[in-house]
């Protein structure tokens, strides 16, 4: 992922992008588009739709920015927008039978859990196989919560924000997810 | 703290974030409890497994092109944000005029009315020229008096062109003044040129007469007498302008 900016360099990019600088964006956009591709990717698990998710959300951003409250981290306003997105996304491939298709393509034999050797440098495949075998089994929500707080590391505070939950329902379904996972992962058989 | 108790901290809270107490507590008691433990051990290979995924950041295929396709998407939209009904219409017109045949159909339209304009402009200078050496004023006057006197010497003969000989439209009567009916202009002008300062002064009179009631002359079946008196006093003039000629010339 790209190095964090520095806050008042964001906040002028910002200021620039609110006055039409799309030079300015250019900037924001590079910093930031790798996070919401890996929370996209984690959730979607395709690597088309994740990029598609990238460019909406950063369209969205940038068509809204004058709307963008300061008081608020970028990064937040940023994953709200990519999850609400992603939720968007997940019902309608649930209505389409070919995502059935491409799940199958994607989660071949050759990238079921077992089979990958974690120690080394996974690939996206590899990454969105471990975590659906992972994540298989716990709700929309949950799935999210899991990721934002135990794989892009961000606080319970922050969560309930991107989510509009409250932090005791984060701290219920996280509960719940990591207990599943964590069953699921001391089960198998992967030597770490 | 229970070991059910214990054993949902595990599962559900990350190792790191045990505080201080429940590190201590975790401490004596896995050294007690093999159950425990061995929950613990599992756990903790899972807390690894999942800081493995967390550590394996996905990457984007192309970082670059999708950073340019997301700025390509805002510049066309903004463009598009101010794709106004007219830019729709200026669109449809070149989508239009990129089409071969009309585009060459146009050309040659616009080359034809081109070389028309050309021509007609060509030939009214001509005509300016030819009634400017009848005038013979050319040295004496500059080049926008000449046409100003022109304008005025055509309008006058038109006029007097229209009343005596019916109607006609103004540009066709000009053109019929200057380069075909040139003799009878000729005659007409040579005529005023000729006349006296009385008979130019009539001449000017009836212009001016005809001038402002033109409006009523025109179309107006309730002037007729005002349209044959009019026009006797022209044919009066015609002859004047012929008898002065016939003079001049036994002169």
């Amino acid at each position: 992922m790209q190095n964090t900016i520095p806050v008042e360099a964001l906040i002028q990019l910002i200021e620039d992008a609110q006055k039409g600088d799309v030079m300015a964006f250019d900037k924001i956009v590079k910093y930031h588009q790798s996070y919401a591709y890996a929370i996209a990717l984690r959730f979607l698990y395709d690597e088309d739709d994740a990029e598609d998710i990238v460019q909406e959300s950063f369209i969205r951003i940038w068509n809204h920015l004058k709307d963008f409250d300061p008081e608020m981290k970028f990064t937040t306003w940023m994953y709200k927008i990519v999850v609400n997105l992603c939720y968007d996304k997940a019902k309608s491939n649930k209505r389409r039978t070919s995502v059935f298709a491409r799940w199958n393509e994607n989660l071949s034999k050759d990238n079921c859990i077992e089979n990958i050797d974690i120690e080394r440098d996974l690939t996206n495949k590899e990454t969105t196989a471990v975590i659906k075998s992972l994540a298989d089994g716990l709700s929309e929500k949950q799935r999210m919560i899991f990721l934002l707080r135990d794989l892009q590391d961000l606080t319970i505070q922050e969560v309930a924000d991107i989510t509009g939950m409250s932090e005791s329902g984060i701290k219920a379904n996280l509960f719940y997810a990591r207990q599943n996972i964590k069953k699921k992962l001391a089960m198998l058989e992967v030597s770490i | 703290m229970t070991c059910k108790e214990l054993q949902q901290l595990l599962y559900s809270t990350r190792i790191e974030d045990f505080d201080p107490a429940e590190k201590e507590f975790l401490k004596k008691h896995l050294a007690d409890c093999e159950t425990c433990k061995t929950i613990f051990q599992e756990v903790t290979k899972a807390d690894r497994i999942l800081n493995r995924i967390k550590e394996a950041t996905p990457r984007i295929r192309n970082e670059h092109a999708l950073t340019e396709s997301i700025i390509a998407a805002i510049v066309s939209g903004e463009r598009s944000m101010v794709y106004t009904s007219a830019n729709k219409f200026l669109d449809r017109l070149i989508n239009i005029f990129s089409m071969e045949t009309i585009r060459f159909a146009c050309s040659a339209a616009l080359l034809l009315c081109g070389m028309t304009y050309v021509l007609m402009e060509y030939n009214d200078t001509i005509a300016i020229v030819s009634l400017e050496k009848r005038l013979g004023k050319k040295s004496e006057m500059k080049s926008a008096d000449i046409f100003k006197q022109e304008i005025s010497v055509l309008n006058f003969f038109r006029d007097l062109y229209k009343l005596s000989n019916g109607s006609a439209s103004s540009v066709e009567l000009t053109k019929t003044l200057v380069l075909i009916k040139k003799t009878d202009l000729q005659v007409l002008l040579n005529g005023y040129k000729s006349l006296d300062d009385a008979s130019q002064a009539r001449v000017d009179r009836l212009w001016e007469k005809y001038r402002k009631e033109e409006s009523s002359i025109v179309g107006s079946e309730n002037n007729r007498e005002e349209i044959t008196a009019l026009r006797n006093e022209i044919e009066r003039l015609k002859m004047d302008v012929e008898r002065s000629n016939q003079t001049k010339g036994q002169q």
